[in-house]
């Protein structure tokens, strides 16, 4: 029935939004701030989950995962932290929609995680940049796409992992 | 596990990280010092376009202008207070001989904060 | 690279247009909103034995900062015992002055010496002559000579009726401990009734912080210096309006045979307090508590100085022999 099947969506992409959330709570809370980077700046687990989607289920499920990660942000730390969510996801979620058909033989994850985490640290230093009123604030630009390549690294790691033993799996039962 | 494309992006990304490394983005923000005697600016002087040390002989004072701050070399009063200051750096703002009436102040640095309690 | 189909172009194009078009309303939105600062003013004198700078914010403060620095001299004029004429030298020489703004100072203070048992007082005055910090004549004071000034020192003598203040014989006020904070809280007063939109005074260290930089809600950054380096800050105060005061052992002093006498002298004893903090920062929003408090809580050290700051709500920070920092109470303090 149709309804199902619309009923498993809906579960499916919440599910896959709070486990977006719980991930990035997690690491605010765990992971203590590092020198040389701005206040806040955290390695993006929950890009693990927007990239699953992406690829598992579809691009606009990544696209709905990202507006929910900024009204929560907008819900619980105010405007500033979710325009800066707005600014970094929907860069970097666009990117992936682009990238994520390329994926195949000639690009991974990898690849796919350090842009996407590239575009997110950039967006976000935009946005700081627009509200605090200086360009000051790039500076920090250098460290960051440091931090991106590392922890696009990672997280394009651990779904090369996820492709490689489960794909069959994921595929059957999701849809 | 890695392909062509993953090892394209990343390279790219770093020879990007390296030109940012290189052309380190500082807006020039001139740094000036301000020197009061008697309530009224005796001299008002950009610090970072110096080229040589320039002393200052104001209220009894003798002060240095260096590039990078401001000091009290001699002064003729008897606490010796801002000569033992040293020499005026960002963080302070202001430095002072009381009993000759004379303040120096530093300007315009990227300092964040407003003014210092002490 | 594969061709990308139908479905994936619309993917792409959406989301890429959604974003375009809210990164350009949100964009222009914060463009318009920015800090921007308003034009300021920034001045410095000497005032009150002491370094004055005055900043001020709007359309031209200039003449804003004058006026502040006058408020200052004609305080000092009125406050000082040095003043041949002052409210407070008439007050040590006849023993009774009329005043309408001292009497609530005095009245503020007395409820201060009496909730810290004494270690904070205005009558401490007698003693503090005598080991002169700070001044042309410092020394240590013989223990006779303290004993015997120790016996005017009494705030409970010191009486307050109206408009008049009155004190016993022999009894000496010496208004240093207050002079400051109370010259922020006369500040304060006149700049919420002038043009300027905000402004940040220091009066010799003692702060006063009012309105705000720019139009957006702003907090002002006030830092601390570090009791000892006097070119480092132990970490910064963000403040939107009030008062921060600091006491500390390292402001006037004179060292003999490795000991250091400081100006903070416990009222009880005669002799430099023998507290565990080197340095006291009160914030509050009144000038002259925050001046009083953090003289008393030095003196009555970090114990009882917890006790009497959380007794009058204001937030402060602590600095110990260790170096080590404490705050208590409501008080934004990031430390360095």
């Amino acid at each position: 029935m149709i309804y199902d099947k619309k009923i498993k969506k809906l579960s499916l992409y919440s599910i896959l939004g709070a486990l977006a959330l719980v991930l990035s709570l997690f690491e605010s809370v765990l992971i203590p701030d590092l020198p040389f980077l701005p206040a806040g700046a955290k390695p993006g687990l929950s890009n693990i989950v927007t990239m699953f989607s992406a690829f598992f289920v579809s691009p606009l499920c990544a696209v709905y995962i990202t507006a929910i990660k900024v009204l929560f942000a907008f819900i619980t730390r105010g405007a500033t932290a979710a325009l800066m969510s707005f600014f970094g996801g929907f860069l970097s979620t666009a990117a992936l929609c682009f990238l994520i058909k390329l994926e195949g033989k000639n690009l991974s994850f990898i690849g796919i995680g350090v842009l996407c985490a590239f575009f997110h640290n950039a967006g976000q230093l935009s946005a700081a940049c627009l509200i605090s009123g200086t360009f000051l604030l790039l500076n920090y630009g250098k460290y960051l796409v440091i931090f991106a390549l590392i922890s696009g690294f990672l997280t394009g790691i651990i779904l090369n992992l996820l492709k490689a033993k489960s794909e069959k799996i994921f595929k059957a039962f999701i849809f | 596990m890695i392909k062509k494309g993953d090892i394209l992006i990343i390279s790219f990304l770093c020879i990007f990280c390296a030109l940012l490394f290189a052309f380190s983005f500082i807006p020039q923000k001139s740094l000036q010092a301000k020197i009061y005697y008697n309530g009224e600016v005796f001299k008002e002087i950009e610090l970072s376009s110096l080229t040589e040390d320039i002393f200052l002989e104001v209220g009894g004072c003798t002060v240095k202008i260096e590039k990078d701050g401001v000091s009290f070399v001699f002064s003729t009063c008897k606490d010796q207070l801002c000569v033992k200051h040293g020499k005026l750096s960002k963080n302070s703002h202001t430095m002072a001989c009381v009993p000759n009436k004379v303040v120096v102040c530093i300007i315009g640095s990227d300092n964040e904060n407003d003014i210092v309690a002490y | 690279m594969k061709k990308l189909s139908e479905k994936t172009k619309k993917y792409l194009s959406a989301v890429i247009s959604i974003f375009l078009v809210a990164a350009l309303i949100s964009g222009s939105l914060i463009y318009s909103q920015r800090k921007k600062d308003f034009s300021h003013y920034e001045k410095s004198a000497i005032a009150m034995g002491t370094v004055i700078t005055a900043k001020t914010y709007g359309e031209n403060t200039a003449p804003t900062n004058e006026a502040v620095i006058k408020i200052i001299q004609q305080l000092e004029d009125e406050i000082s015992w040095r003043e041949a004429g002052s409210k407070i030298e008439k007050l040590n020489s006849q023993g009774v002055v009329f005043s309408n703004d001292l009497s609530e100072l005095f009245k503020i203070c007395g409820e201060i010496s009496e909730k810290s048992e004494g270690a904070f007082d205005l009558s401490v005055g007698a003693v503090s002559r005598l080991w002169d910090i700070g001044g042309d004549n410092q020394r240590i004071p013989s223990e006779k000579e303290i004993k015997k000034a120790l016996e005017t020192v009494d705030y409970k003598k010191i009486a307050v009726s109206g408009t008049e203040i009155s004190t016993e014989k022999g009894q000496f006020i010496d208004l240093g401990a207050v002079g400051k904070g109370f010259a922020c809280s006369l500040i304060y007063q006149y700049l919420s009734e002038s043009s300027v939109e905000g402004a940040v005074v220091s009066v010799g260290g003692s702060i006063v912080a009012f309105g705000n930089r720019n139009k957006a809600e702003d907090k002002w950054r006030i830092a601390v210096r570090h009791p000892r380096n006097e070119n480092a800050i132990i970490g910064t105060i963000l403040l939107s309006e009030g008062f921060v005061s600091t006491s500390g052992d390292y402001e006037k002093y004179f060292e003999e045979n490795g000991v250091r006498y400081h100006h903070l002298l416990d009222a009880k004893t005669g002799y430099p307090a023998e507290s565990d903090l080197i340095s006291v920062t009160i914030v509050c929003n009144n000038g002259l508590l925050s001046d009083a408090l953090s003289t008393a809580c030095f003196v009555l050290g970090s114990e009882k100085g917890k006790a009497l700051a959380e007794e009058y709500g204001v937030g402060a920070i602590f600095v110990d022999k260790e170096e080590k920092i404490t705050t208590i109470g409501e008080v934004d303090f990031q430390k360095n």
